[in-house]
C-alpha cells in the first residue's frame, strides 16, 4: 500500500531525511513515530506528492508518488495539522465544492460525520478554532470512502474532548481502509496502531507490528541482597539502566518469558527478584528516545 | 471541473473583481462623454489616474485568482484533491477571460457603439485589442501570479521585476546615448521588434505555466521568469538592419519605388527659414545640419519617410563614425509638382560631438531606409463645426481652438486607423491653399488590430490660420475661414526600400541654417 525505498530529503544543507525505507501493509494502520523534526512530515509530503525526495523513491497505491495523478488521489484521504484550506468559504461552502471530485462521495455519510464531529456549516473556515479546523479536515477526507488515510499530526494542539472526537469519527469510518498516522501523541496512537515506524533524524531506528514491539519491551526490575551498581558492560539490549538501592532497573528490548532469568544473571550474577512490567507506546517511545539522543551525544563527543 | 473551479473563484472574488469591473466602465464612460472635444477638465484629470487603477487592479485580480490554488508551497489543501492541473489552469485562464478581460472587452464594445460605429466594427476593434492583452498582459500575469503565494510577494517580486528592467534600461541608455537602443521601437516597423518581445513573453510565459502546473517547479520558473526579463530588455534593442528585411517582405507594392532616386545638391545652399527668421536649432544638447537633397523619380501624390538613416562621417585621414537617426526626412510630393523634390535632411547632431567635427572636412555617405505612402483617400470636411463619418477616417469633427487661431480636426475611428495623413486647408471658391501639415507616424503592421490602450483610436490636426503675434500671414485667414474645408488626405505604406547617398568632402559648419 505504502512503500519507501531509500528516501533522502535535503532543504539546503540540512538533511531531513537520510535513507529511510518502511512499508505500510494494506489495512494496517501504520504510525510514524519520532521526536519534533524527525522527518515525519516530510516522510509524508513526499508521499503525497507536495515534495519530491532528494533520492530513493516512495511508493503509494502502488505508483511511484512523483506520478501521483488524481486518479490516485481519488482514493486518498488527507489530515494535516499544516493544511491551508480556503478561510474565506464556509464549511458548507467547501464541502460542497469538494463533492464533485470525488466520485464515490456518500452523501449520507457526509453528513452523518458532520453532524458527529459538529461542525457548523454556516461558519467561514477561517473562523474555525485549531481544533474545528481538524474536524474539518477529517470530514473532507472520510465521505469518499478512501482507500488510504493519511494522517499528518491530526492531534497536535487538540484539546482532549476534541481529540476524542476526531478519534471516534475516524475510528467509526476506518473499517478497511489502510491508515497512515504521524504522531507524537503516542497516548492516542496506542490503542489505534497495528504497525509503527520509529525514525530519528531522518533515519528509520525500527519496523514492526505493534504486538510484537510491545512484547519484546519489558520495565524491568532487578532486587540484589546487596546494593546494585550498574554493570560496566550492560548488554546492547538493555536500555535507560540505573540503580537505585539494592534494584537495577532497565528496559529489556529482546523480551522473552523464557530466557530472562538466565541473561540477567549472566550479566550481573546472583539475583534476589526479577520483576517485569510491560510497558505502553509511550514509554517505549521515551525509552527509545533517549537512547538514540545519548547514542548521538557520545557519538559527538 | 473547470466550471466548477471557476465558480468557487468567482463566489470568493466577485467583489474585487465587481470592483475592477466597475473602474473599467467608468473609464468607458470618461472616454465615451469626452469624445471628439469634450472640454471638462475634471474628466480629462480623472482619465489617467482611472487608467491607471484599472490596469492595476485587473493585474492585482488576475494574481489573486491564481494564488486562490496557490502553486509554490507544499500546505493547500488542493494538492491533496483529486483535481486536474489542465482543469486548475483552464478555469483560472477563464476567470481571467471573463473577469478580467471581460468587462474591458464589453467597454471597449459600448464605446464604439456609443460613437455610432457598425456592431461589426466595434466588436472586431474591441476583440483584436483584448485578444492582443490577453496574450501580451493578462497570460504573463497570470503566469507571474503562480510564482507568488500572496499579494504581498507579487507586489514584492513585480517591483523587483520592474526595478530590475529599469535599471537595465537606463544603463543601456546611458551606454547608447540614444542613438541606436531601441531605435527600431520609434518607427512604423516597432510592430516587428514587439512581435518578437511578445514571443519571447508568450514563450516563458508557457515555460512558467508548464513547471508550475505541471511540475510544481517554482525556483525553475522563477529563474525562467528572470531570464526572460532580460531577454525581454535584451529584444528591445534589435538591430535595425534585420527588422527592416523583415519588413521588406510585408512590402505591397515592392516595384513602385525602384525609380526613386536622391543626390545631394549642393547648389541649394545653406537652408533659410522661409519666414526670414533666423530659426534657434542651437540649444544645450543637440545641433542641427540641414543637408540639401534632390528627389527624383518620385511618383505623383506620394509621401516618401525616411524611417532610419545612418550617416557616416569618413574624415580625410579614412576614420568612419557613424550617428542614426529614425523618422527625420518626410518627403511629399502631390500632383502638381514638376518631377524632382528638393528638400533639406535636418540630422541631428548631440552637441558634443557636433563641436568635435564641425571643422574638420569630412565625406559623408548616408544610408536611407524608406517607406514610400501612395495615396489612398482625400476627404474634405468643413472647417467650421463640420462632421463627416467616413469608412478610413472614422467619425470626425471640426473646430475653433479657444485662442480662435487654429481650426481643430478629430477623428475617432474603431481599431487601427491609418495614421500617416496630410492635411490644409482650403478656399473652395478661390482654390487657395494654408501649408500643408504631415502627421505620419505610421504603423506599417500586417496584423489585424494591434496592442494599443483604446479600442477607439483617435487622430487629429490642429490647422493656423492666423499668427497671434503678426508676424506670418495665411492665405486662408480668419475671414475665409467660414468658406473654407480641411483636406485630409490618407496615405498608405506601399514601398519600403533602401538609398544611399554620397556626398563628397564637406564641413558640417557650412551647413548649418543661416538667416
Amino acid at each position: 500500500m505504502i512503500r519507501a525505498d531509500n528516501l533522502w530529503k535535503k532543504f539546503g544543507r540540512h538533511e531531513a531525511l537520510r535513507g529511510l525505507s518502511f512499508s505500510a501493509p494494506e489495512g494496517s494502520a501504520f504510525a510514524l513515530i519520532g521526536a519534533n523534526g524527525a522527518g515525519k512530515t516530510t516522510t509524508i509530503k513526499i508521499l503525497m506528492n507536495m515534495l519530491e525526495p532528494t533520492r530513493g523513491r516512495a511508493e503509494i497505491l502502488g505508483v511511484d508518488s512523483r506520478r501521483l495523478s488524481p486518479r490516485e488521489l481519488e482514493w486518498i484521504g488527507y489530515v494535516s495539522e499544516n493544511q491551508d484550506m480556503p478561510t474565506a468559504l464556509t464549511v458548507g461552502q467547501y464541502l460542497d465544492y469538494l463533492r464533485p471530485f470525488y466520485s464515490r462521495w456518500d452523501r449520507d455519510l457526509e453528513a452523518s460525520v458532520r453532524r458527529q464531529l459538529r461542525l457548523p456549516s454556516e461558519r467561514r473556515i477561517g473562523d474555525l478554532s485549531h481544533g474545528m479546523r481538524m474536524k474539518m479536515a477529517l470530514a473532507c477526507a472520510l465521505p469518499f470512502r478512501p482507500t488510504l488515510l493519511i494522517l499528518d499530526e491530526p492531534f497536535s494542539g487538540l484539546d482532549p474532548l476534541v481529540r476524542d472526537e476526531f478519534m471516534e469519527g475516524l475510528l467509526q469510518q476506518a473499517g478497511e481502509m489502510t491508515v497512515l498516522i504521524s504522531s507524537h501523541e503516542l497516548g492516542e496512537i496506542d490503542g489505534v496502531a497495528t504497525h509503527v515506524a520509529f525514525i530519528d533524524e531522518g533515519q528509520l531506528l525500527f519496523e514492526e507490528a505493534m504486538s510484537d514491539l510491545t512484547g519484546r519491551f519489558r520495565e524491568v526490575q532487578v532486587t540484589f541482597d546487596r546494593p546494585a551498581a550498574t554493570p560496566a558492560q550492560a548488554p546492547r539490549d538493555w536500555l535507560h539502566v540505573r540503580a537505585m538501592g539494592n534494584v537495577l532497573a532497565f528496559v529489556e528490548t529482546r523480551f522473552t518469558e523464557e530466557d530472562l532469568g538466565e541473561r540477567v544473571r549472566s550479566a550481573v550474577g546472583a539475583v534476589r527478584r526479577i520483576d517485569t512490567q510491560p510497558m505502553p507506546l509511550r514509554s517505549i517511545f521515551t525509552a527509545l528516545a533517549r537512547s538514540a539522543r545519548d547514542a548521538a551525544e557520545m557519538r559527538e563527543a | 471541473m473547470v466550471w466548477h473551479i471557476f465558480k468557487k473563484d468567482l463566489g470568493l472574488m466577485w467583489r474585487m473583481a465587481l470592483a475592477v469591473a466597475l473602474v473599467d466602465f467608468a473609464l468607458a464612460a470618461i472616454l465615451i462623454k469626452l469624445a471628439h472635444f469634450g472640454s471638462s477638465p475634471a474628466l480629462r484629470s480623472l482619465l489617467d489616474p482611472i487608467r491607471f487603477v484599472g490596469i492595476f487592479g485587473t493585474a492585482v485580480l488576475i494574481v489573486a485568482a491564481v494564488q486562490q490554488d496557490a502553486i509554490p508551497g507544499m500546505r493547500q489543501d488542493w494538492l491533496a484533491r483529486p483535481i486536474k492541473r489542465t482543469d486548475l489552469l483552464l478555469s483560472k485562464m477563464l476567470f481571467v477571460a471573463i473577469m478580467a478581460r471581460g468587462p474591458i472587452f464589453l467597454g471597449d464594445l459600448v464605446e464604439g457603439l456609443a460613437f455610432g460605429f457598425s456592431i461589426e466594427s466595434s466588436l472586431a476593434a474591441a476583440t483584436s485589442r483584448n485578444l492582443w492583452m490577453f496574450l501580451a498582459f493578462d497570460l504573463p500575469l497570470l503566469a507571474f501570479g503562480t510564482l507568488t503565494r500572496n499579494l504581498t510577494e507579487a507586489v514584492v517580486g513585480g517591483l523587483a521585476i520592474m526595478l530590475s528592467a529599469s535599471s537595465v534600461i537606463a544603463m543601456l541608455n546611458e551606454l547608447y546615448r540614444g542613438a541606436r537602443w531601441q531605435e527600431t521601437l520609434r518607427t512604423g516597423m516597432a510592430w516587428v521588434t514587439q512581435s518578437i518581445t511578445i514571443l519571447v513573453v508568450l514563450l516563458a510565459t508557457m515555460i512558467v505555466l508548464a513547471f508550475q502546473y505541471y511540475r510544481r517547479k517554482t525556483m525553475p520558473a522563477r529563474w525562467t521568469t528572470g531570464a526572460a526579463s532580460l531577454l525581454f530588455v535584451a529584444s528591445l534593442s534589435m538591430p535595425w538592419r534585420p527588422v527592416f528585411a523583415v519588413q521588406q517582405r510585408f512590402s505591397q507594392n515592392p516595384a513602385v519605388a525602384r525609380s526613386v532616386t536622391l543626390a545631394f545638391e549642393p547648389g541649394m545652399g545653406r537652408f533659410r527659414d522661409p519666414s526670414g527668421l533666423r530659426r534657434s536649432d542651437r540649444n544645450e544638447s543637440e545641433m542641427i545640419v540641414p543637408l540639401p537633397l534632390r528627389f527624383s523619380g518620385l511618383p505623383d501624390n506620394v509621401v516618401l519617410k525616411a524611417d532610419h538613416s545612418t550617416v557616416r562621417l569618413i574624415s580625410v585621414d579614412g576614420r568612419a563614425e557613424d550617428f542614426t537617426t529614425v523618422n527625420d526626412l518626410e518627403i511629399r510630393k502631390d500632383g502638381s509638382a514638376d518631377g524632382l523634390v528638393r528638400d533639406y535632411h535636418s540630422i541631428r547632431f548631440v552637441a558634443e560631438d557636433y563641436n568635435r567635427i564641425k571643422d574638420q572636412r569630412v565625406r559623408i555617405e548616408i544610408d536611407y531606409s524608406f517607406t514610400l505612402l501612395t495615396l489612398a483617400s482625400s476627404h474634405g470636411i468643413p472647417a467650421v463645426h463640420g462632421e463627416q463619418r467616413t469608412g478610413d477616417l472614422g467619425w470626425c469633427k471640426t473646430r475653433f481652438n479657444s485662442a480662435r487661431t487654429a481650426v481643430q480636426l478629430l477623428c475617432l475611428a474603431p481599431g487601427k486607423m491609418r495614421n500617416c495623413a496630410t492635411a490644409f486647408l482650403e478656399h473652395a471658391a478661390s482654390g487657395r491653399r494654408n501649408p500643408e501639415l504631415s502627421n505620419c507616424s505610421p504603423d506599417y503592421s500586417p496584423y489585424w488590430g494591434q496592442l494599443q490602450m483604446d479600442a477607439v483610436t483617435r487622430f487629429g490636426f490642429g490647422l493656423p490660420f492666423r499668427d497671434p503675434a503678426g508676424l506670418a500671414r495665411y492665405p486662408i485667414d480668419g475671414s475665409k475661414i467660414g468658406e473654407s474645408q480641411i483636406v485630409v488626405r490618407l496615405y498608405k505604406p506601399q514601398d519600403h526600400f533602401t538609398r544611399r547617398i554620397m556626398i563628397p568632402e564637406i564641413r558640417l559648419s557650412d551647413w548649418v541654417a543661416g538667416n
